[in-house]
């Protein structure tokens, strides 16, 4: 009984993790440029698939990880220069539509070229510390490699974001942006430069989440995206869209909720109850668990 | 879409079902008198996302027809094939199959391949009084309650009831079954696999998860938790394999049981489903003369390898061979009275005769998974 419970959090750890680092994404971007990037999502299949072709092509696994968190960087920089950039000052419905449009475009080019049959990165080239097989005994419960070195890697992730924002110049610049983009300009921050860095950091974290989930569940599609994105938007809106340490607590919580649910109710309830606890939260805590209150100046 | 596209079909249907009659009745009359070939119309996709399962059973079936052929045909008649590509469409089928009956002048249709379109010319087929027979559509609706329509694959329920059986035989007391609640395939053998475990006492606990699911951890948690001899599941080798590779992380080691939709398990997780048995009705490797006869056969012929829709195809034309040599006279009623009356030995996919709802009792094939491969386990 209690080692189930365990081992029903432990499992909620690791899918929470993948929601906080995808979640990331979403909040600096909002924090930053107050922009929902709806094809932050598809990032991480972009992600996932960059792994699988260089594996292919017997590109050692790790070097293939730093492949595709380089490239996902990049292109969510070129995603901001080509699609958001050139909105910047119009309303913001225009650029949460062109997120959509990108989000589709993203997921219809992967079925053009790599066609609708879900890939499988081989098990055989994922190295041991990566392995879903090699398990380590922790007293009474054995967890697997995997497990550990996601949630082991989303906190190393989070700590060194964290030190970046605080202490950093980069970091100071990224703040003041998103507390006065016209104030920060006037003081002689590069605003563009600030942004991409945000979507190049954003997009990188998306991919490293993009690769794990694709080593979790090992399948690569097109659409693989979709679903852990929602998640994800709703872990960074349930700890207050563009908090840092919301969009971590947030995945987790959503982890953790999910997996209870599916252990102790249905796994058809996990999608209702998440949601359902999204709308609660929106209805007693409408800027979310660490969103900030922000009261209109006069 | 696919909904609307099967109403619209039906309807046109029941539109055009009391000209087809009238036709039907017609053609049968002059059969009688002049025929001297048996023409048999075929349906199927050959192009179109289906097209490779419409192509091997088209292939296994033409392939039976010119050994009846060659072997001089059936009482002295000669089979005559009408071929026609359906892109795996219902409305594209039902325009085909009314010109078979009203230009081609048909005695039996063979298809279709799919089971959405079988469905809609079954209906058809059936107030026209035209003998059908599908060799491969599983919905078990097709052959329900029309008598003059009958199928050579088994159908979704009777996996289940012969996985439970298989069981049992087993001494398994205890199932888990894992069941995608979106899948009416899934959700039709999980259904019949309860109802026949509960016969045969066997304890069984039920999981249930939707199509949107890649996260099974926390059922198979609960699963390892209640520690069942045998798990069940129903679905296609995808979903299978995303759903094996966490239960071997998880540690979850215990019998898996299949149904057909396991088959290509073996190209992506063969390590993961290693020592699983599921229902088949197809193993390459069974040493029976029949089945090693068929491949080499089918090899010669088309330069590729057989897989089971091959077979049900072959076996069409088998158990069309067993009742026309019996037939009286090639009236619809005699074909159909024939088909009904089938009991036909030396099948690929095992030797069978129908139900009341024409549906064929045969045996089933399990077959594991070892070392990466699909063998023959046994028959049942």
């Amino acid at each position: 009984m209690f080692k189930n419970f365990i081992e029903q959090t432990i499992n909620g750890l690791q899918t929470g993790s993948i929601y906080a680092l995808i979640a990331l994404g979403y909040t600096m971007v909002y924090g930053i440029v107050k922009l929902i990037n709806f094809a932050h999502g598809d990032i991480l299949m972009v992600g996932a698939y960059t792994v699988f072709i260089a594996v292919s092509n017997s590109i050692p696994f790790p070097v293939a990880l730093i492949l595709a968190i380089v490239f996902c960087s990049v292109l969510g920089v070129v995603i901001d220069w080509f699609a958001y950039r050139p909105l910047r000052n119009a309303p913001r419905i225009s650029a949460l539509i062109t997120a959509i449009g990108i989000s589709f475009l993203l997921e219809s080019a992967a079925l053009i070229i790599f066609g609708a049959t879900p890939k499988i990165i081989d098990s055989k080239s994922i190295p041991a510390f990566l392995s879903p097989n090699i398990k380590i005994n922790l007293g009474i419960v054995n967890i697997s490699m995997l497990t550990i070195f996601v949630i082991f890697i989303t906190i190393v992730c989070m700590y060194i974001l964290n030190l970046f924002i605080k202490k950093t110049k980069l970091g100071k610049a990224t703040r003041a942006v998103s507390q006065d983009t016209g104030a920060a300009k006037l003081m002689g921050i590069n605003v563009n430069l600030t942004i991409a860095i945000t979507f190049a950091i954003g997009s990188g974290l998306g991919a490293l989440g993009g690769v794990l989930y694709a080593i979790m569940y090992p399948t690569v599609e097109p659409y693989m995206g979709m679903l852990p994105g929602l998640k994800a938007f709703i872990a960074a809106v349930f700890g207050g869209i563009g908090s840092i340490p919301g969009a971590m607590i947030g995945g987790y919580v959503l982890g953790i909720i999910e997996s209870y649910t599916k252990g102790y109710i249905s796994s058809t309830w996990a999608n209702p109850i998440v949601f359902g606890v999204l709308i609660l939260i929106l209805i007693f805590k409408p800027n979310g668990l660490f969103g900030k209150n922000l009261k209109e100046k006069v | 879409m696919k909904k609307l596209l099967l109403l619209m079909s039906l309807l046109v249907v029941f539109i055009l079902s009391c000209g087809g009659k009238k036709e039907a009745a017609e053609n049968g009359e002059k059969k009688t008198a002049e025929s001297d070939v048996i023409k048999i119309g075929v349906i199927g996709p050959l192009t179109g996302e289906v097209a490779q399962y419409g192509e091997a059973t088209i292939n296994g079936f033409k392939l039976k027809v010119k050994e009846i052929n060659e072997a001089g045909g059936i009482n002295g008649k000669k089979i005559e094939l009408v071929i026609s590509d359906s892109k795996g469409d219902s409305t594209e089928a039902v325009n085909i199959f009314k010109k078979m009956v009203s230009q081609d002048k048909i005695n039996l249709v063979v298809g279709e391949i799919i089971s959405s379109a079988s469905l809609a010319i079954a209906d058809l087929a059936q107030s026209a009084k035209v003998p059908m027979i599908t060799p491969t559509g599983t919905n078990f609706d097709i052959t329900k309650s029309k008598d003059y329509v009958f199928r050579t694959t088994f159908t979704d329920p009777y996996q289940g009831v012969v996985t439970a059986k298989y069981a049992h035989s087993k001494g398994i007391k205890s199932v888990a079954v894992l069941t995608n609640s979106s899948n009416d395939y899934a959700v039709g053998l999980a259904t019949s696999f309860k109802e026949e475990a509960a016969k045969n006492s066997i304890t069984v606990i039920e999981e249930k998860y939707t199509k949107d699911d890649k996260d099974f951890k926390s059922i198979l948690t609960k699963i390892k938790g209640q520690n069942p001899e045998a798990v069940f599941i129903p679905d296609y080798y995808n979903t299978i394999g995303l759903i094996l590779t966490q239960a071997n992380e998880l540690g979850l080691k215990t019998q898996y049981l299949g149904g057909d939709g396991w088959d290509g398990i073996q190209t992506n997780f063969g390590a993961a489903a290693e020592g699983a048995i599921f229902a088949s009705q197809f193993a390459p490797d069974d040493t029976a003369e029949v089945v090693q006869k068929f491949i080499a056969a089918y090899k010669a012929e088309y330069n590729a390898e057989p897989i089971v829709f091959a077979a049900l195809g072959y076996d069409t034309g088998s158990i069309l061979e067993a009742a026309l040599k019996s037939v009286k006279d090639l009236s619809p009623a005699s074909i159909r009275e024939a088909i009904a009356g089938t009991n036909a030995t030396n099948l690929i996919t095992g030797d069978l005769k129908y139900d009341a709802e024409r549906n064929p009792e045969k045996k089933v094939t399990f077959i594991e998974v070892k070392d990466g491969k699909l063998v023959l386990k046994e028959k049942l």
